[in-house]
């Protein structure tokens, strides 16, 4: 197993990880879209609505602004000892009091919890104009994204595998050069190279348009993982992914012990 | 994570894995194919909504609560291996 970076920024990592089975690859895909756990508004109580919109699309709009927060210092609400009724373990009123005429953006939003508060300041969630007010409360919790999407810590997190791509006893056409979408052969000399490996999709065009039949593209164990996250750092993300399944797999094997005895 | 059993031999056991999805379940299946002995390893998830997803695991005799415990123990080596290279 190797882990290469290709991109390294706090919000965004690219990276190829080589010889390991695509199982672990999918499920830490799926880890990190589903399980990893983030903040965000769950309902909001209305105390007064006078804006051009309805309380359900302000509930909807608001619950989409992606919140930043010390994860490790909140429960989810079934596990809080509270036992799911709300406490400032386990959830975080954000208020909300403005008149127009103004637009509201997420950073009119006073949070409880002064770590708790929108990654960005200036999504817009509605117009006010003369005359109109809104007084909201939102309450924020812990979610992960197999309940809803907002609770994701990604937008994007994909890979893909890193194919090989042999050619042997070419009669130099140019047919696949021509024929690849994406431009990554090339003529050199008497040869064809592949330029940017990294860019192949396995879309075959080169291997259907050759008459020789001389290229080869093969799949590998390699992939190329893209992550790009929003309110947390890209490898805290994929740290946290890998120690969710990490636990998953203690976790049985503790059940099992009982099992067996 | 809840485990039931449903049907337990010499050398097949059938379990049931309460609140678990193919995250898990289909590294765990990759990683019992993997082990010795091992002839058998499936899973099925009913409904993905409201179903409680069944794995089945047949050897040819050895205990198949213990492949499942060694599979279970190379998952949390790959994943210590991978997070000491991030």
């Amino acid at each position: 197993m190797e882990v290469e970076y290709v991109e390294d920024r706090e919000d965004k990592i690219v990276f190829i990880i080589k010889n390991v089975p695509v199982a672990l690859v999918n499920s830490i895909r799926r880890a990190i879209i589903g399980h990893v756990p983030t903040m965000a508004v769950d309902y909001i109580n209305v105390y007064m609505n006078t804006s051009f919109l309805y309380d359900e699309m302000l509930a909807h709009r608001i619950g989409l602004i992606p919140l930043k927060a010390d994860i490790d210092k909140y429960n989810f609400q079934d596990k809080c000892e509270c036992g799911g009724e709300g406490c400032p373990n386990c959830q975080v009123s954000l208020r909300l009091n403005v008149e127009g005429p103004k637009t509201v953006y997420s950073g009119d939003f006073i949070s409880d919890d002064p770590e708790v508060k929108p990654v960005y300041d200036n999504i817009p969630v509605v117009e006010l104009y003369e005359g109109q007010q809104l007084m909201i409360e939102a309450v924020a919790r812990l979610g992960t994204g197999k309940e809803h999407a907002k609770w994701k810590p990604v937008s994007i997190c994909s890979y893909k595998i890193i194919p090989k791509i042999e050619i042997s006893d070419c009669s130099l056409c140019k047919a696949c050069v021509e024929a690849c979408p994406r431009k990554i052969l090339e003529i050199k000399g008497e040869k064809i190279v592949v330029n940017d490996i990294l860019k192949c999709s396995m879309c075959m065009e080169c291997v259907k348009v050759c008459e020789d039949n001389a290229i080869k593209v093969e799949e590998t164990d390699n992939y190329l993982f893209t992550i790009e996250s929003i309110s947390m750092p890209a490898k805290e993300v994929l740290k946290r992914a890998i120690n969710i399944l990490k636990n998953k797999a203690v976790e049985m094997n503790e059940i099992l012990k009982h099992i067996n005895s | 994570m809840d485990v039931k059993v449903v049907e337990i031999g010499n050398d097949y056991v059938k379990l049931i894995v309460k609140g678990e999805d193919h995250t898990f379940l289909n590294l765990l299946q990759h990683y019992l194919l993997e082990e010795e002995g091992v002839i058998i390893a499936k899973y099925n998830i009913p409904h993905p909504l409201v179903g409680e997803p069944e794995l089945y695991v047949k050897t040819d005799g050895t205990d198949p609560i213990e492949a499942i415990k060694r599979a279970n123990e190379k998952i949390v080596k790959v994943c210590d291996e991978l997070l000491s290279k991030i």
